[in-house]
């Protein structure tokens, strides 16, 4: 444990815990009337939280030389995960959409593991350009890479991802260092192209409808966004407390996914929506301050890229159940129902963790001569 | 310049850029969720609590029906009812299948329901407690079960024609559950409960529990063992006679009460829906019968009453043919000449009725008729009471009074003639025949009915006399010597009435009403009883076919209820009196005037006499049936002020009763009645006023 951010280690298993009883508290009810035993989702949600563990402690003891030597390598491998959901007997179709990938009685989504590659790869790119061959900051080929996943990602189609994957690497490449006005020039190319997307998908022009005006969509796709609502008043200032809520009672859906915070809300009321927003900038904070720390490009920018996602993807999960953005299917980090999710998450805190360690002991700067 | 420096030197400014981003998004965010948890909290609160809120209206329990010792006869229990949202079952077929096997209802029926464009469908309601669990075993998606009252009658077909039933949303359709139904029924209460998103009730635990809700609980004058005795004989005499229909009943005379009242073929009220609806008529009270000759004895009394014929008077039966205008009266079996009164009723004559009708005339016997019950409601408190047919004297043919006294033309309820005959058998009193004994409150608090006396029909020695006459009937010679009993005086009347033919307007040759309406013991009768076998194959005389059920019946409830027998009690009077000997032995015995005479183990009616010979003019009268107790002791010298007699049908003090056997039930706890005697009231006999 030595070397290891300890403030991260603490906050992330207590939100991961957390996660465990609201999950438990919000589909109990649900999962007793579609399965027939409450514990169905929180006993799997124990399964995966464990497996995530694993798979967290090992990438935070991993030798990220190593992985960065096979960087490339494991990019190819999740664009093709990618590829295999399309394939008919690997794939799930959940809805119309294709974001499963169907494994040994679990299902898996190869997006949640491509968010953290794709980062880990711009990281390694732009280390070895900028400290390597001491070159500017590259805008394209890290672009170039990101898009060949969002296109596979676009066609599943999965809108929420896109948007945040989108999102970070922009932020990424801006705190990196890379000139502003070819950033600029990207960001404003690519919005022709979300602009065509969103027209070409009635159900997400729908969502959008339904959030500029949810009460005159409430039986369609206003309704989640009504009862969320409902849960937030109806929790106050201190929440009906925990276990009460009556949202979760059928009236408010994907209680334990996507909208796992408005049962929080509602449970714990203002107070405790605060305290678990607080958690997540101190997390966040103490994650932009390794990374503020170390003098490598790669440390830098793997810890910026790897807490964007998790902060964007509170922010906008929050702001989706506040009615803030229309509907998006991203779930909450480390407290929502779900393996893959879960899992890539704390692979993510377990490579901050492994990088923190080497930036107090002062040795993330590596000899960038082997890096061409 | 360096780039890996520049980077460096920008540094700090751009993430202090995107640090104050994601710190403003989370402020927005915080700032939102204050916005809508606190200060608009109560708008959106109150929003949820609209949305969770319905208004139900919540059945309670319905009370219990029970027979006079509080044995059950009828009560809800909590059951579950299944329904189903179709839009919530994947796999329709197989949740079908599954219902049908474990329900077993029609597979292609659930089927058919499970795929309606609804949210809502009954699947089955009141289900069997077994039933519903093996089916809650299978954790069907989409069926959901609810908890409702069923009605259960625990005797099953028992006093079915009495107690009636309750329909499926608590509602009582017929009998005592119709007619008490405003009792039974409780207070449905609207109440706000809590819906899940499927409309589903959060709390549904305590919504039912609250017992104030409920019903009051209705004791009813049945007596199961009686009603069991009747119901079974009468049974078995309509199957033997292979008869249409059976009509019995049992009251006490004293008090009015119904100890029971069976109708064959009867139902078995758990399963209602599986009889059509004429099965649930009471046609004891509902239905009205031409009598026949078991209405002789209403004509007797009422001539003896009026004073138009002497008891020891003959009159002349003109040897079974009797030509009145256009139509000739018969009597049934042999041609009389000459005829005691006594002996019109013994052998049933009808010209000799006819002759008594003539006597008494159209309006004396109308109005006599009136007086006995007939023609209006006996005031039961059952639903549907017929008041019979009675038509005022200007609407009587010229031989309405001829034909009406041997019981054609003219029509009365089971109930009405068995009411009529508990006035000659109590001594001149018709009564209110009463179905219900107490209303209990759930509150504990208890409304108890008190026998109602409406009116004295006849004088106490008219009742006497009729009564020996009746006994005469079962004697040697008589009609009704099938209802004759070892141990017992049994006073009674055969009749075999023609059934109306309404295509001719006369009647059938072939089709018959044989009945036998009696009491026993004759002179302190402790049941009143009509036995009615509607339309025998076998054998139509009242005589043959229902004198023995009354016998059969009479022979194992008189015991039960703890009349003492003869056989077992030696100083009881002769079994055939004559007409003259009005009096039991007993009430013979010579009493000291101003010395108090000793009642205890006599009958109500020697009671009565011994105080009046005593001078006692103020006697209060407590219970029925055999003198236990009184206030002040034998042999004392009486000067006034109240003597209390307390009466029991229960077991007799000393060593009079000897082989009585058990009884328990027909305690009666009737208020102190008040009998003052005096001589200004009419007829000979201690005839009074008894305030209810």
């Amino acid at each position: 444990m030595k070397g290891y951010d300890r403030g991260i280690i603490i906050i992330t298993v207590l939100l991961c815990l957390f996660g465990v009883l609201m999950v438990f508290s919000a589909s109990s009810i649900y999962a007793l009337e579609e399965y027939g035993t409450k514990y169905y989702f929180v006993k799997r949600q124990v399964i995966y939280l464990v497996i995530g563990m694993i798979a967290g402690c090992i990438a935070a003891v991993v030798d990220i030389n190593a992985v960065r030597k096979h960087i490339k390598f494991l990019y190819g491998f999740v664009l093709l995960l990618l590829v295999l959901v399309f394939v008919p007997h690997f794939g799930v179709v959940v809805s119309g959409s294709h974001r499963w990938l169907r494994l040994a009685g679990f299902t898996l989504q190869p997006s949640e593991f491509a968010k953290p590659v794709l980062v880990l790869l711009i990281a390694h790119i732009l280390d070895v350009r900028v400290h390597g061959a001491n070159s500017p900051v590259p805008i394209l080929l890290p672009l170039a890479y990101t898009a060949v996943v969002l296109g596979l990602i676009v066609m599943e189609p999965d809108f929420g991802s896109v948007m945040i994957i989108t999102i970070v690497v922009f932020m990424v490449l801006f705190l990196a260092g890379a000139n502003i006005t070819s950033l600029a020039a990207a960001a404003l190319s690519t919005a022709p192209a979300a602009v065509l997307l969103v027209m070409h998908s009635t159900y997400r022009l729908n969502r959008i409808k339904a959030f500029l005006d949810p009460w005159q969509h409430a039986q369609t796709g206003g309704f989640q966004i009504v009862q969320s609502a409902i849960a937030y008043g109806a929790g106050g200032f201190t929440g009906v407390g925990l276990g009460n809520s009556f949202e979760k009672l059928f009236y408010l859906p994907e209680a334990h996914t996507d909208f796992i915070f408005s049962v929080i809300a509602e449970e714990l009321g203002f107070v405790g929506v605060a305290a678990v927003m607080g958690v997540f900038i101190f997390l966040i904070t103490k994650a932009f301050a390794i990374a503020a720390r170390s003098g490598s490009v790669f440390t830098k920018t793997a810890v910026y890229g790897l807490t964007l996602f998790i902060a964007l993807q509170v922010i906008i999960n929050i702001a989706v159940t506040l009615g803030l953005l229309p509907t998006k299917g991203l779930t909450m980090p480390f407290i929502s129902y779900g393996g893959s999710s879960l899992t890539a998450e704390l692979i993510s805190v377990g490579i901050i963790l492994n990088l923190s360690k080497m930036v107090n002991e002062g040795n993330d700067e590596v000899d960038y001569s082997g890096w061409r | 310049m360096d780039p890996v420096k520049r980077i460096h030197e920008n540094h700090l400014v751009r993430l202090f850029i995107v640090y104050l981003c994601i710190l403003s998004g989370f402020t927005l965010l915080i700032s939102k969720a204050f916005y809508l948890e606190v200060v608009k909290g109560r708008k959106y609160a109150e929003l949820a609590r609209r949305q969770y809120a319905r208004e139900v209206t919540l059945l309670p329990a319905r009370g219990v029906i029970m027979d006079r010792d509080g044995r059950i006869l009828a009560q809800s229990v909590l059951v579950d009812s299944f329904y189903a949202d179709p839009s919530r079952i994947n796999n329709k077929s197989r949740t079908a299948v599954v219902i049908s096997r474990v329900l077993g209802v029609d597979a292609d029926t659930v089927l058919k329901k499970l795929s309606a464009d609804r949210q809502f469908v009954w699947i089955k309601r009141l289900v069997n407690p077994d039933k519903a669990r093996k089916l809650m075993h299978y954790h069907l998606k989409g069926v959901y079960a609810l908890k409702e009252y069923r009605r259960f009658y625990p005797d099953v077909k028992l006093a079915s024609a009495v107690l009636g039933f309750a329909g499926i949303d608590s509602k009582g359709l017929a009998g005592i559950e119709l007619s008490l139904d405003h009792y039974l029924k409780g207070n449905p209460l609207s109440a706000v409960i809590d819906v899940d998103g499927h409309n589903s009730p959060v709390y549904t635990g305590v919504m039912f529990d609250d017992a104030s809700l409920s019903g009051d609980s209705v004791v009813s004058t049945i007596d199961l063992n009686i009603q069991f005795v009747l119901q079974e004989a009468l049974k078995k005499a309509v199957e033997d006679q292979k008869a249409r229909n059976g009509v019995g009943i049992v009251m006490n005379p004293e008090t009015g009460d119904i100890l029971a009242m069976a109708v064959i073929p009867d139902f078995n009220p758990n399963t209602y829906r599986d009889y059509s609806l004429s099965a649930f008529k009471d046609i004891a009270v509902e239905n009205t019968y031409e009598p026949g000759s078991i209405f002789k004895p209403f004509i007797v009394a009422a001539a003896l009453d009026a004073g138009v014929i002497s008891p020891d008077e003959k009159i002349f039966c003109e040897n079974g043919h009797y030509k009145v205008y256009n139509i000739t009266i018969r009597d049934a079996e042999s041609a009389f000449g000459m005829l005691s009164i006594g002996d019109i009723l013994k052998y049933s004559s009808n010209i000799g009725a006819a002759k008594i009708g003539e006597k008494l005339g159209p309006t004396t016997l109308y109005n006599y008729l009136r007086r006995f019950g007939f023609g209006s409601q006996t005031g039961i408190d059952l639903p549907g009471e017929s008041p019979g047919i009675l038509n005022p004297v200007d609407r009587w043919s010229g031989v309405s009074i001829d034909t009406i006294p041997f019981g054609q033309g003219v029509s009365a309820t089971p109930l009405q003639l068995v009411t009529a005959m508990s006035a000659i058998a109590n001594g001149g009193l018709l009564i209110t025949p009463r179905i219900i004994k107490e209303i209990r409150k759930p509150d504990g608090g208890i409304v108890t009915s008190q026998p109602v006396i409406k009116r004295r029909v006849i004088s106490d020695r008219t009742a006497r006399l009729v009564t020996n006459m009746l006994i005469g009937v079962v004697n040697d010679g008589g009609t009704g010597t099938n209802a004759h009993m070892n141990g017992y005086t049994v006073a009674g009347k055969t009749g075999t009435a023609q059934i109306p033919d309404p295509q001719t307007g006369g009647y059938y040759g072939d089709r018959f009403i044989s009945s036998f309406l009696g009491f026993v013991p004759a002179r302190d009768p402790g049941i009143v009883m009509l036995i009615m076998i509607i339309d025998p194959q076998k054998n139509p005389y009242g005589g043959i076919s229902a004198a023995p059920v009354f016998k059969d019946i009479a022979e194992k409830v008189l015991p039960y209820l703890g009349v003492p027998s003869r056989l077992n009690i030696m100083a009881m009077p002769a079994e055939e009196p004559s007409i003259e000997d009005l009096e039991p032995a007993q009430d013979r015995a010579t009493v000291q005037t101003g010395v108090i005479p000793d009642f205890t183990g006599k009958p109500m009616r020697t009671v009565l006499h011994l105080a009046k010979q005593a001078g006692i003019n103020d006697l209060v009268i407590k219970g029925s049936g055999y003198a236990v107790e009184q206030s002040m002791k034998p042999e004392t010298l009486y000067s006034q002020g109240p003597v209390v007699v307390v009466f029991s049908t229960g077991k007799l003090p000393d060593s009079k009763q000897q082989g009585g056997s058990k009884l328990s039930g027909a305690l009666m706890h009737s208020s102190g009645r008040k009998i003052k005697h005096g001589l200004k009231t009419q007829g000979p006999g201690p005839a009074g006023t008894i305030k209810g």
